[in-house]
């Protein structure tokens, strides 16, 4: 591992005792959206892990992001990343967020959150339960191992 | 089926041609393009009501365009579809929306994909279409690829200004604070006092409407479904039995039973999801934490039994994709009337803590008068004293045989809206329990018949925010020519914008949550 | 019962946090679980492939009577089209979650498995 890599490995540990999310759609059919507002619900209860979501990016470590990234949001979607101050990372939220998902590639939009964000993990599902998103959010502030696949 | 129907086309002031019946209750005509806004004023004043407006470029087949405008008539479960044929050379067509104001956001939408101009529009401004898209750049026409990203611009956008000493604009969005979509609100204000609210919506299109043409409909519908995640079922039901419809096709009657099972447990957890969020808007915190755990309940109970917490997927084109067991049927029934008993008993709570009951009585008003003209939808009409639910005017699946009364309440604000959804989970639970008593055995799907080329229909549901509307027309090869997705919230976002005049800011988060609209299904 | 109630209601709630890590509560989703393959019973057919909503299988072949079978979870909208196209029962729906990777590539499952196909 490169210096950098193990710098960013340090921070991303330090983020993970107490991580501020903000959470972006930039144009997803809200099925990803209301899984992460379960993440608040006493179900799951991600307070419990030092994780919360916060209002502005400002405030923020983390840009969870849900959707596609549509033309008419992208501008808003690089002024919120860009209002991140460092170090700040960025996860991607469902089938759109990581590969284009059913709205790939289209006039209307470009497709999955990268190239237009640096993604920092990648978290597949449609929308994936509350669970495998806290399970993402742990692996990008290196609390949990990522499985390797294939799984079995 | 469509006897009202011929009488007002016999009694029109202007000619109507019938062209036909492309499904039971649908009557299709065609009239003059300089007939078209006193035409649909007539059609209004006859008790109609627009249920969808969808723009088609036909130059491939017909060298012209068309735009259809398609009413309701509630009472008599009759559609009639008015359509008026747009010359290539002279893009442009009478704007109704000086006569019919729920037609203005339809019309400048189809200018925006197609370029169909309506002439003497109000509001001539974009919509759909953003900053960075260039004009004259049309997606929905046939010549433009569906794949190529459009060449970038940077156009101006004018938002509606008011002035006045004192008078101050407040820009809220398209990203919010909390966990929520995208939407830009443009508040005119004086003091906390909102004059005014221009909203932008349509920051989460996506194209799903050019993407699904020239594909199947079975592999349409996993597109269509993902129109919106929170109306899945809804969506996926209304598109699927417009390809029914048009192609003359009846489903099974367990699939019906089914379908209708799954419509209803999308608006429970919906309307008790609903009914938390608008605790958290009011940071009654009781009464949103105990809204989630019983919202959760019920998601659990959708994974339980189909497989997806958002019962995504379930629904095929011809009836179901899968059959459910009748031990997954058993276990749901009987999971349910718990978590229906404690349902009531949040309600209850909720009704009950009379700071919440006093925050949420006032705020967001809307009046009957406003919902009609702006032909608004679902929990906001009815709570409305406007009793639109097409469960009951355009009964489909198991409804007839149901027979939901549609839930009405006065007041108009918060607090009604509040009051329509915690009435209608509880009617809810009661017509679940009763499809999964009756459930009939046998297959559950067919095999569509081959669809007509050009054939078109309706399809629609009432999803737990309103009646979601598809429009869809098929090509030679059983795969979709055009589809217009209208959502309940397509109509009702107009209705937002009146509900919180003269109120406070403060306020606003309150009331958009008392409408609770989808974004997703607006934008597409 | 007023404010009381709502006083009361959750200290008579039981605790309904499901901790996880590690408890996670997954309900059998049948064949809208996560498709696995289970390589031994692969015949490299390709029908999974062409059946996937949003191409997230590829089947290729590769020399000397293998093939190579790739799921892009980050492309699967988890349909079980695939798990019902399979003449083999090859893939399977199981209650895996924890798919999160740090690279694009960390979440493409990839078998080399026998093709029945020539060369």
């Amino acid at each position: 591992m490169t210096e950098v890599q193990q710098l960013r490995r340090e921070v991303a540990q330090k983020l993970g005792r107490s991580l501020h999310v903000r959470h972006l759609d930039s144009g997803s059919c809200n099925g990803c959206d209301w899984e992460l507002s379960a993440l608040l619900n006493p179900v799951y209860d991600i307070q419990r892990l030092g994780i919360d979501f916060v209002a502005s990016p400002r405030h923020a470590d983390l840009l969870l992001v849900t959707g596609v990234m549509t033309r008419n949001l992208q501008e808003a979607a690089l002024l919120t990343y860009q209002a991140m101050p460092e170090p700040r990372l960025v996860v991607a939220v469902g089938a759109c967020a990581v590969g284009g998902g059913v709205f790939a590639n289209t006039y209307a939009a470009s497709g999955s959150a990268e190239p237009i964000l640096p993604v920092d993990v990648f978290i597949p599902g449609c929308p994936p339960r509350p669970e495998a998103i806290i399970h993402g959010l742990l692996v990008a502030v290196e609390r949990m191992k990522q499985r390797p696949l294939p799984l079995c | 089926m469509i006897a009202q129907t011929k009488t007002i086309l016999a009694e029109s002031p202007a000619p109507i041609v019938p062209e036909g019946t492309p499904a039971p209750n649908e009557t299709l005509g065609f009239c003059r393009r300089e007939d078209l806004p006193m035409i649909a004023a007539y059609v209004i004043s006859r008790g109609a009501k627009l249920a969808t407006m969808v723009g088609l470029d036909l130059t491939p087949r017909a060298a012209a365009f068309a735009v259809e405008y398609a009413f309701s008539l509630p009472a008599y479960d009759e559609f009639l579809r008015l359509r008026v044929s747009v010359p290539e050379e002279a893009r442009e067509y009478p704007s109704v929306t000086s006569v019919v104001p729920a037609a203005q956001w339809y019309e400048r939408e189809v200018k925006d994909l197609l370029g169909l101009t309506p002439t003497d529009h109000p509001d001539p401004r974009r919509l759909v279409l953003h900053e960075r898209y260039p004009h004259g750049y049309h997606p929905l026409r046939k010549d433009v690829s569906a794949t190529e990203p459009p060449p970038l611009d940077q156009r101006r956008y004018d938002y509606f200004e008011v002035h006045g000493e004192g008078v101050y604009e407040l820009p809220v969005g398209p990203i919010h604070a909390g966990v929520i979509e995208p939407g830009h609100f443009r508040f005119s204000n004086i003091g906390e006092l909102i004059l005014h609210l221009d909203a932008r919506l349509f920051y989460t299109h996506r194209g799903v409407e050019k993407i699904v043409e020239g594909k199947t409909f079975d592999d349409a519908l996993f597109t269509v479904e993902r129109t919106c995640g929170a109306c899945t079922v809804s969506h996926a039901v209304s598109f699927a039995m417009a390809a029914e419809r048009l192609t003359g096709t009846t489903i099974p009657p367990r699939a019906s039973a089914l379908r209708t099972l799954l419509l209803e447990l999308e608006r429970l957890y919906n309307h008790v999801g609903d009914i938390g969020n608008l605790c958290a808007g009011a940071g009654f915190h009781a009464g949103s934490s105990q809204g989630a755990i019983l919202k959760e309940r019920l998601q659990r109970l959708n994974e339980e039994l189909t497989g997806h917490r958002f019962l995504m997927g379930a629904v095929g084109v011809g009836g179901m994709r899968y059959d459910l067991l009748p031990a997954s049927l058993a276990r749901a029934l009987s999971d349910l009337a718990p978590i229906g008993r404690d349902v009531e008993s949040y309600f209850d709570m909720i009704q009950g803590a009379d700071s919440f009951v006093h925050r949420v009585e006032g705020p967001g008003h809307l009046d009957a008068d406003t919902v009609l003209a702006f032909g608004g939808a679902g929990v906001a009409a009815r709570a409305s004293d406007v009793p639109t639910d097409y469960r009951h005017d355009h009964p489909y699946l198991d409804y007839a045989a149901l027979g939901p009364q549609p839930v009405i309440e006065q007041g108009g604000d918060a607090s009604a809206r509040l009051k329509v959804r915690a009435r209608e989970a509880i009617e809810s639970f009661s017509l679940v329990t009763r499809v999964l008593n009756t459930m009939p055995d046998g297959p559950v799907s067919v095999v569509l018949a081959p669809a007509a080329s050009g054939a078109s229909a309706l399809g629609y549901t009432e999803s737990p925010r309103g009646a979601n509307v598809h429009w869809l027309m098929a090509d030679g090869q059983d795969r979709v020519y055009r589809l217009r997705i209208r959502s309940a919230s397509y109509a009702n976002w107009p209705l937002v914008t009146r509900a919180v005049v003269a109120n406070v800011v403060p306020d606003f988060p309150l009331i958009n949550k008392s409408f609770e609209l989808c974004y997703a299904c607006c934008d597409r | 019962m007023g404010l009381l109630d709502v006083l009361l209601r959750p200290l008579r709630s039981p605790i309904v946090t499901r901790a996880y890590p590690p408890q996670a509560d997954v309900p059998d989703r049948g064949h809208r679980g996560t498709p696995e393959l289970a390589p031994e019973r692969c015949r490299a057919s390709g029908d999974c492939a062409t059946v996937c909503p949003t191409r997230a299988i590829v089947v290729s072949e590769l020399r000397d009577g293998t093939a190579q079978w790739q799921l892009d979870y980050g492309l699967c909208i988890f349909c079980g089209r695939c798990v019902e196209a399979c003449p083999e029962d090859a893939i399977v729906a199981t209650g895996e979650f924890e798919l999160a990777g740090r690279e694009r590539d960390d979440v493409i499952a990839m078998h080399v498995v026998r093709s029945t196909a020539r060369d």
